[in-house]
């Protein structure tokens, strides 16, 4: 094993290392957060991070160009849809008023 | 497909766990992301709104594409990139028919 290929694989451990443990912060804060909205961005910000920063490596480390090319749209994919998905939750949300936490300024008396 | 062990080795956690820092973290990865999805399932089985709900399942499917993408890695087998394909999509179709369903709905 070369010393570049060697680098290579360590920042690609590192990198996955940092993808799950994004994603168990986004657990995380779907469990904990206290409202509907603070949920959604830990969801749809932190997990789509999370998914890319396990994709990425395995991309560079992928052996036939099929298989590559999966694992890139698959990203590209939920990088563009994760943030619709989310925002359509979000407007199905505000026009059902949904509770927010105490403190939220200006919120019931925004036009729904 | 893709290669994480050497050529003629055995498809076991022995093998596994000493062949390089990549495979490491893919088993990582793996565990971590098992504990993700049993705390996005309770917030799935616990949540007060719809919306909450769903927005879990679309975490766990995330969470769940991540694994299958870490599992192809792991042994080798390219039929668990066409799942997470499949599952990547469904998530966005789901998340966006129900929020459709919810947004006729009107105030609760």
């Amino acid at each position: 094993m070369t010393f570049f290929t060697s680098i290579l694989e360590w920042f690609g451990a590192i990198v996955l290392v940092l993808g799950s443990l994004l994603l168990f912060a986004s657990a995380v804060g779907a469990l904990r957060f206290p409202d509907f909205w603070s949920r959604s961005a830990a969801i749809s910000i932190a997990a789509t991070l999370g998914l890319v920063c396990i994709a990425l490596p395995i991309i560079i480390h992928a052996e036939t160009g099929s298989e590559r090319m999966k694992i890139v749209g698959i990203t590209i994919f939920v990088l563009v849809s994760a943030p619709v998905a989310s925002h359509l939750l979000g407007r199905a949300a505000f026009r059902r008023r949904l509770p927010s936490m105490p403190g939220t300024r200006n919120y019931d008396d925004t036009k729904h | 497909m893709i290669r994480a062990l050497p050529e003629g080795a055995e498809l076991n956690l022995e093998t596994l766990m000493g062949a390089s820092p990549m495979v490491t973290a893919g088993l990582i990865v793996v565990v971590v992301g098992l504990a993700a999805f049993a705390v996005a399932i309770f917030r799935l089985v616990r949540g007060p709104a719809p919306e909450d709900r769903i927005i879990a399942m679309d975490l766990a499917t995330y969470v769940l594409t991540a694994i299958l993408i870490a599992g192809a890695f792991l042994t080798g087998r390219g039929a668990l990139l066409d799942i997470a394909v499949i599952t990547g999509i469904l998530s966005f179709v789901a998340a966006s028919v129900f929020a459709g369903f919810l947004a006729k709905e009107g105030p609760t």
